[in-house]
């Protein structure tokens, strides 16, 4: 009898009800069971939404013990009440002055001078004095300090493979910022920028389609959001799930699980979300417009297309990287027609292999505790009114442009200059159509919808640049 | 990188910037980068465009040009009398073009929806 009762207290359903918050649970599974209808009935981004819900599932499974968030924040490591390096933290702040740093009430650390009744940063001379007595501790080979404790990532890295769970250890691919990078390389193989070669002008939609991002940005900001977890709000707005999650784990990866599921969810709802402003923003006689034929493009120029973006971007917002280096080493597998076997295997193999990783590890991000939160809601509101302003500023733009060429520019395939390839550009075209079925938009919306792939990416360097 | 205010790279990761700066220096803080962003992406995109734009002389438009110098001048075609053909042997011959590229690609079929004579 007592193995039967031992065995049932460990089970599941036992941890779910004894604790505080069990409902939040409950509530979880009735959101992850609509993302699950999204996913599988309205077929919305299946490839992803499916792997994000059953992560999401695994990680609001009490006992499963897959996924520790934890172990991913330095506020963990650092608390000077429970953190694993508690008593190093300890014993450095007991050699500096008490005037240096405040204690929370959840014993997180942080520095700086109370100086008329405001907190202020520490100068660069009292950083160097105290990081003189920093490096003599312990901590210093676990943690790095400049103004502020950072855990090293090999400290992370040792503490997942020690103690993690296997949703902790496929996380380790999005904390280290691979997965990403991976899977731009297979969009960029599966990419053809003959269109936006053809048609330079449409790199300014692509632009102007960033609105949202810097928009969403300003407004989370009045909402209470910090600069760094308001930049990973913003970056939804660019339309691409990839590089909204490279962001966020940087600036602000307790928000990585609501963020990915608003930007994919949105990146779903284009046909929904665009069409309204498409037609507000347009005249009928604008949106009948016909374009001339794009020129062809030559093998040579596809080949040197992904060199010169990647020497230029890079050299000019180099925290883009990871994202435009990549997209563009796919897309040179791809053109150059001597790698087809890697073109394939970016296409096909790895991409959905690092999809799966991918979903189900940014899913598990999203456990009860710091899902349920009106912050969420917040991320959720700031998102769809990103995707409004970044629909909005292509559209001007094209706008703009139409009036430039004298009418040459169909101002609807600005709307797909939000990314989201190949969707936005698949509406650009159902709403041209709409008002004229003779009118074959989509190769030239494609132009501004690869664009606004380059576009989000540059806009992601500069959040990186200012904030990381 | 502040040009307009007195928010420190400290206060980036600071939960209540609003309550700490004051509404101003928020609200400039926001413009600013709103601001910076939207140049820093029409400017790299820009130089692309530019870029592009070389691309096209280079390998669109000289190569075009230079093709069409190499062309000897073009007289003006005369016109060719048509020979009286039997419809019937034209109709023989398509028919004869098409089952040799059915045979060729297995699987294809071909249907003649029209033709005409130049």
């Amino acid at each position: 009898m007592d193995a039967i009762l031992t065995f049932l207290s460990k089970t599941g359903i036992v941890a779910l009800f004894s604790q505080s918050n069990w409902w939040q649970y409950l509530v979880m599974y009735v959101i992850i069971g609509t993302l699950f209808y999204l996913a599988v009935v309205k077929k919305f981004e299946p490839l992803l939404l499916l792997p994000i819900a059953f992560g999401m599932l695994l990680a609001n499974l009490p006992a499963a013990n897959l996924m520790h968030m934890d172990f991913f924040f330095d506020d963990y490591y650092l608390s000077t009440t429970n953190g694993t390096l508690a008593s190093a933290v300890t014993d450095f702040l007991q050699r500096i002055d008490p005037s240096f740093y405040t204690i929370a009430e959840n014993g997180v650390v942080s520095f700086g001078q109370v100086v008329d009744g405001s907190k202020t940063a520490l100068s660069t001379d009292v950083i160097s004095s105290l990081k003189d007595i920093f490096q003599s501790t312990e901590l210093a080979k676990s943690v790095t300090f400049d103004g502020a404790l950072h855990v090293k990532m090999s400290t992370i890295i040792k503490e997942v493979v020690n103690n993690g769970g296997l949703v902790d250890i496929l996380y380790l691919g999005v904390k280290l910022g691979i997965y990403p990078s991976l899977i731009f390389l297979g969009v960029g193989a599966m990419t053809d920028f003959s269109p936006l070669i053809s048609n330079p002008k449409s790199l300014l939609m692509g632009a102007g389609a960033q609105l949202g991002v810097f928009a969403a940005f300003f407004f989370a900001l009045f909402l209470g959001f910090s600069p760094m977890e308001a930049g990973a709000i913003g970056i939804i707005g660019g339309a691409d799930g990839p590089t909204a999650i490279l962001v966020t784990k940087e600036l602000a990866p307790h928000l990585l699980g609501a963020i990915a599921i608003a930007a994919y969810s949105y990146m779903a709802l284009i046909p929904i979300i665009q069409p309204p402003f498409m037609k507000l923003l347009t005249t009928e006689r604008e949106r009948k417009i016909h374009m001339s034929n794009l020129r062809p493009v030559s093998k040579t120029e596809k080949v040197i297309f992904p060199i010169v973006v990647t020497l230029l971007v890079v050299l000019i917002v180099p925290d883009a990287a990871p994202l435009v280096g990549f997209l563009m080493l796919g897309n040179l597998f791809n053109v150059t027609g001597v790698t087809d076997r890697l073109s394939k295997t970016a296409q096909n193999e790895l991409c959905n292999i690092v999809t799966i990783f991918l979903g189900v590890s940014v899913g598990a991000t999203a456990n009860a505790a710091n899902f349920l939160k009106l912050e969420t809601i917040y991320i959720i509101g700031l998102g769809l009114l990103a995707f409004c302003i970044s629909t909005c500023g292509g559209l001007l733009t094209g706008k703009l442009m139409c009036k430039l060429t004298g009418g040459k520019i169909n101002p609807l395939i600005g709307s797909a200059g939000v990314s989201a390839v190949p969707m936005a550009a698949r509406v650009s075209q159902d709403v041209g159509r709409k008002e004229d079925p003779s009118n074959f938009l989509l190769m030239h919306a494609m132009g501004p919808n690869v664009a606004g792939v380059i576009g989000s990416a540059v806009a992601a360097g500069v959040f990186l640049s200012f904030f990381h | 990188m502040n040009f307009l205010l007195n928010i420190s790279p400290d206060d980036y990761g600071t939960k209540h910037l609003l309550s700490e700066a004051g509404f101003l220096d928020t609200l400039l803080f926001g413009l600013q980068m709103l601001l910076i962003g939207m140049v820093a992406v029409f400017a790299v995109l820009g130089l692309l465009w530019f870029c592009l734009y070389l691309f096209r002389i280079l390998f669109h438009d000289l190569p075009a040009k230079k093709a069409k110098a190499e062309l000897p001048e073009e007289s003006e075609p005369a016109p060719v009398a048509l020979p009286d053909t039997n419809d019937d042997e034209i109709v023989a011959v398509i028919a004869a073009a098409i089952a040799a590229a059915e045979s060729e690609n297995a699987g294809l079929k071909f249907r003649v929806v029209s033709f005409r004579r130049k």
